[in-house]
């Protein structure tokens, strides 16, 4: 029973009707402090005002030359642009402070020690920053109706733009929440989400707005090229046929959907104590991500002309090993191995062998990144390498896809050995991943810096030279040239080579990572091991003296009473 | 017919009638189980085998400098913090293994707790009930009772006096009905009645049965309201136990010294620092040192939960209702026993004892008492050359067996 809302839940009632019997405890204490708070209504107020005057100024000065319909259409960009804006900027910022706020006010301890689960106070956070945001864009819907006085916008246009608006506030509140969650001060939390916030939104706004309107214009001639806000129109006057399906159904749930998922996890994994299970949140999201995201890298291929398929091969095979890349940072995080209180409730709960593989252990960690890996490579590998099949001159386009995903699965392999080996060897997440990044940048970067002290580039020698630069990754496009070049497979033959070398280094930091946590696992459990033996004698001591003592005195006041003195008489 | 005589009160406790072989005494395991704790921050070890056990019903304060390591050994007692080495449980539960089980068990109120000040009071328990998911929303208003806040349950948490809100945080950890209270200062900045409000409430909450683990530096307060205590310096636990045996050990050691006695041996087990150096050994022919054991003092369990020692049945001493009982050292001229013997039995004199060749008095009373006694031995033909009030007992305890280091 909730003693905040004095409701009961329904043993049989809807998951919804539950929600609402017996809410979260954290949304509710924040719906009510947020009440109190005098500076919302007003900043809200202002808000709008704000609003309302600047959409009507846009639109008298440009309803004096335009028509009414195209006014309404300037108005509904620049109002749903202000409002992306808005809720991009505010919506992190509200988030931000949700967790931090209570760590700097030293109300958290009080909060987890009330046995409230990590996943339990993210979604109850979660809603609150939600729900705060979610009054922003209530309270500038009527501006958003503006545009409707003017036409030229539909009604399912300004929904779908709403609930565009929505989500992507939902995206925001979650990625401010993900910032939350790791940081101990308010001012840092803030700080570094409101730059995050800002460098991502005009980067979405810019590439997926503006930048992807032209492609959009291409497929579908009546969504116009170059306003930001297309995505609405799309799903207006777009024809209902796969493209749709794919692009305007299947795409959008997915972008959203993984980050949700994503940033889900690290704010629970955040909230996790370091000796709790804090990896198969993270690792159940790769496993499904990395799929995913190579049907993603290879769904391209099939949709190209045939003369750009093995360019956009390639790019998917590039674009996956950044992604996988960025997953062996995020893993660095996981622990040596579960710790003593992970595998108690692991043998409680009778946890199988797959799900302790999904648990902590860097060990553990890098098998499944290896594994879900190789599945995602060998989706874009496969399909390009059938497409360029079905074309005619397979031969070279076949090589150098091969080319780029031999180098770039050995060296993800280096990237996932030598990570585990950093990790096993280091005390510190951080310390590792900072170590992994010198060494990435100085292995896609130092070659070329040696190759340019050396003056390969100016030299006569040609392109032949440029072998000095095999260790770099960026190296595969020069070798993706040389294919195609006769006399150049030299370069081919130092990227397969450099490749190797990439793979076997990769394997043997592996191999030496692996050694490393067993030991220090095995030194652990035998400290441990020794210190249960030691609380074990003890206790088998006290138990001993205990029951020494309790004979003792058991036999001691028999030996010393005296004699009994005589009962005296009764009178009479 | 003639009347039964009545039996005399003597002879129910004749030995004759206690010869019956007593029963195997199960002792309580401790609620507070700490053995042999080790933390370090970065390379400073900040707790260093530290072992206490703290039984059912108990007051335990927990003393020591700043810096001695007392907020580490209370935040992994109440699992926000793991233990580097050793084993704490709390009601049976390893803190490390299972602290969501330990948490259901334990209230924890740390020193400064912040509280959320827009909502009101009810609102603030209200939300840790369903957070602690209380089954009943009857037990909010049986916590604003105990804790005498029903008056101010529409208040704002902002509106509060600092006294005030640390009786809420204490309001908070009682929703979930937990054996074991962990409050860390729980009295620091308050104001003297709030202290005594605070005193009230706890002696209350042992009344109900809590063990109450209790951290401070004002040893006035703990004196009143603590049955045991553990003193930690530079994170090792210099002494623990009960008041009253630690001070008899402390005053047959001073007496034993006073005699021109070396202190006597003894055990001091693992994470304990000895009280006194260990005695060289006693030259042939030279009579034994007085053990304590021989003066009759009690011997205190200087560390109950040591390896070597046996654990003792923790049955909780009721809190004696303390006459307050003030103390004076009287330093004569001539014979002190002399000066003992005049004072003995006076008006609100409670104990007089010698000690190294000054009498110390234990009276009720004002300060006149004093200046009665100083007259009385006059009259009798005995110097007074000093007159020394005594510190409260845990404070020359506290000051006896610390050294005043810092980490």
């Amino acid at each position: 029973m909730s003693a905040q809302t004095g409701t009961a839940p329904n043993a049989g009632a809807s998951r919804l009707r539950r929600l609402l019997d017996d809410p979260n405890p954290i949304w509710i204490r924040e719906l009510r402090q947020s009440a109190r708070l005098v500076r919302t209504p007003i900043i809200l107020c202002v808000l709008s005002i704000l609003a309302t005057l600047a959409i009507a100024s846009i639109g008298g000065l440009v309803s004096i030359n335009e028509s009414p319909a195209t006014t309404g259409y300037v108005l509904f960009q620049v109002f749903f642009s202000l409002a992306y804006f808005v809720v991009t900027f505010v919506g992190p910022a509200v988030a931000a402070n949700a967790i931090a706020s209570e760590r700097e006010g030293r109300t958290w301890e009080a909060v987890i020690l009330t046995g409230l689960r990590p996943a339990v106070i993210a979604r109850g956070k979660f809603l609150a920053a939600y729900t705060s945001i979610s009054m922003y864009v209530v309270m500038l819907a009527p501006v958003g109706a503006l545009p409707f006085l003017f036409g030229g916008v539909t009604a399912t246009e300004t929904i779908v733009a709403f609930g565009f608006l929505f989500l992507i506030a939902a995206l925001a509140v979650a990625f401010g929440l993900a910032v939350s969650s790791k940081m101990n001060s308010l001012r840092a939390a803030l700080v570094v989400t409101l730059i995050c916030a800002v460098i991502v939104s005009l980067n979405v706004y810019g590439w997926l707005g503006v930048g992807l309107s032209i492609p959009a214009h291409r497929a579908w001639p009546g969504v116009p090229d170059g306003p930001p806000v297309w995505l609405p129109t799309a799903y207006a006057r777009a024809p209902f046929d796969l493209t749709y399906v794919l692009c305007l159904i299947l795409l959008p749930i997915v972008a959203t959907a993984l980050p949700a998922w994503f940033l889900y996890e690290v704010t629970i994994a955040n909230l996790t104590s370091i000796t709790d299970d804090r990896s198969t949140g993270l690792k159940r999201w790769f496993l499904v991500a990395a799929p995913v995201f190579a049907l993603c890298t290879a769904a391209p291929i099939v949709a190209v002309d045939s003369y750009d398929e093995t360019a956009v091969a390639i790019a998917g095979i590039c674009v996956l090993l950044v992604f996988l890349v960025g997953s062996v940072y995020l893993f660095l995080g996981d622990s040596l191995g579960p710790s003593r209180r992970v595998r108690l409730h692991w043998d409680r709960q009778g946890v199988g062998p797959l799900r302790r593989l999904l648990g902590p252990g860097i060990v553990g960690t890098s098998m499944m990144q290896l594994g879900g890996a190789a599945f995602a490579f060998l989706l874009p590998v496969a399909v390009g390498l059938i497409a360029v099949m079905n074309n005619g001159s397979p031969t070279e386009n076949s090589k150098q896809i091969l080319l780029v995903a031999l180098y770039a699965g050995s060296f993800y392999l280096f990237s996932v050995g030598f990570g585990a080996f950093l990790r096993a060897r280091s005390s510190t997440a951080l310390l590792s991943r900072i170590l992994l990044l010198a060494v990435h940048f100085l292995v896609a970067v130092g070659p070329w810096i040696v190759a340019a002290i050396a003056g390969i580039f100016a030299s006569t020698a040609g392109r032949s030279a440029l072998i000095v630069a095999a260790p770099s990754p960026i190296y595969v496009f020069v070798a993706v040239g040389a294919v195609e070049t006769s006399g150049e497979e030299m370069l081919v033959a130092a990227a397969v080579v450099a490749s190797a070398v990439w793979g076997l280094l990769g394997l043997m930091f592996f191999a030496l990572a692996r050694s490393r946590v067993r030991r220090v696992i095995a030194a652990h459990e035998a400290a441990l091991g020794e210190s249960d033996r030691i609380l074990a004698e003890e206790d088998a001591a006290a138990v001993r003296a205990m029951e020494e003592a309790a004979a003792a005195a058991a036999a001691q006041p028999a030996a010393v009473a005296p004699p009994a003195e005589p009962e005296p008489q009764a009178a009479g | 017919m003639s009347e039964p005589v009545e039996t005399p009160p003597a002879w129910e406790r004749s030995p004759a009638t206690a010869v019956e072989p007593p029963a195997l005494v199960v002792p309580a395991p401790p609620t507070i189980r700490v053995r042999h704790l080790w933390h370090r921050f970065a390379n400073r070890d900040v707790l260093r085998d530290v072992t206490f056990d703290v039984g059912a019903g108990e007051i335990f304060g927990f003393i020591g400098p700043n810096g001695a390591g007392k907020t580490t050994t209370i935040r992994v007692m109440a699992t926000l913090l793991e233990p580097m080495a050793g084993r704490v449980e709390i009601d049976g539960i390893d803190v490390t293994l299972d602290p969501e089980a330990v948490r259901k068990v334990i209230g924890y109120m740390p020193d400064h707790a912040g509280v959320y000040d827009r909502i009101t009071v009810r609102e603030y328990l209200e939300f840790f009930a369903d957070s602690f998911r209380v089954p009943s929303i009857s037990v909010v208003d049986a916590v604003l009772e105990l804790t005498d806040l029903g008056k101010l349950q529409d208040r704002l948490v902002a509106e509060m006096s600092k006294g005030m809100k640390q009786r809420l945080q204490l309001a908070r950890i009682l929703l979930h009905d937990p054996k074991v209270l962990i409050l860390d200062e729980p009295a620091s900045d308050l104001d003297p009645r709030a202290r005594i409000e605070i005193r009230d409430l706890l002696l209350e909450l042992r009344g109900l049965g809590k063990t109450i683990f209790l951290s401070s530096h004002i040893l006035t307060e703990l004196s009143d309201v603590c049955t045991s205590i553990g003193i930690l310096e530079r994170g090792r636990l210099v002494v623990a136990g009960p008041i009253h045996e630690i001070s008899a050990r402390l005053e047959a050691i001073r007496a034993a010294e006073a005699h021109g006695h070396a202190p006597p041996p003894r055990y001091v087990p693992p994470g304990v620092r000895a009280l006194v150096p260990t005695p060289a050994p006693t030259p042939p022919g030279q009579a034994a040192p007085a053990s304590p054991e021989a003066a009759g003092a009690p011997v205190p369990a200087i560390d109950p939960s040591a390896s070597a020692a046996p654990p003792q049945p923790h049955v909780p001493a009721p809190v004696p209702p303390t006459p307050n009982v003030r103390r004076v050292k009287l330093r004569v001229l001539g014979n002190p026993e002399a000066a003992a013997y005049f004072l003995r039995g006076g008006p609100g004199i409670v104990e007089v004892s010698v000690l190294g060749g000054v009498v110390h008095v234990g009276y009720q009373g004002t300060e006149t008492k004093i200046a009665e006694m100083v007259t009385h031995l006059v009259h009798r033909n005995i110097g007074i050359v000093g007159v020394e009030p005594e510190r409260n007992e845990l404070e020359r305890i506290f000051l006896e067996v610390t050294r005043g280091d810092v980490q």
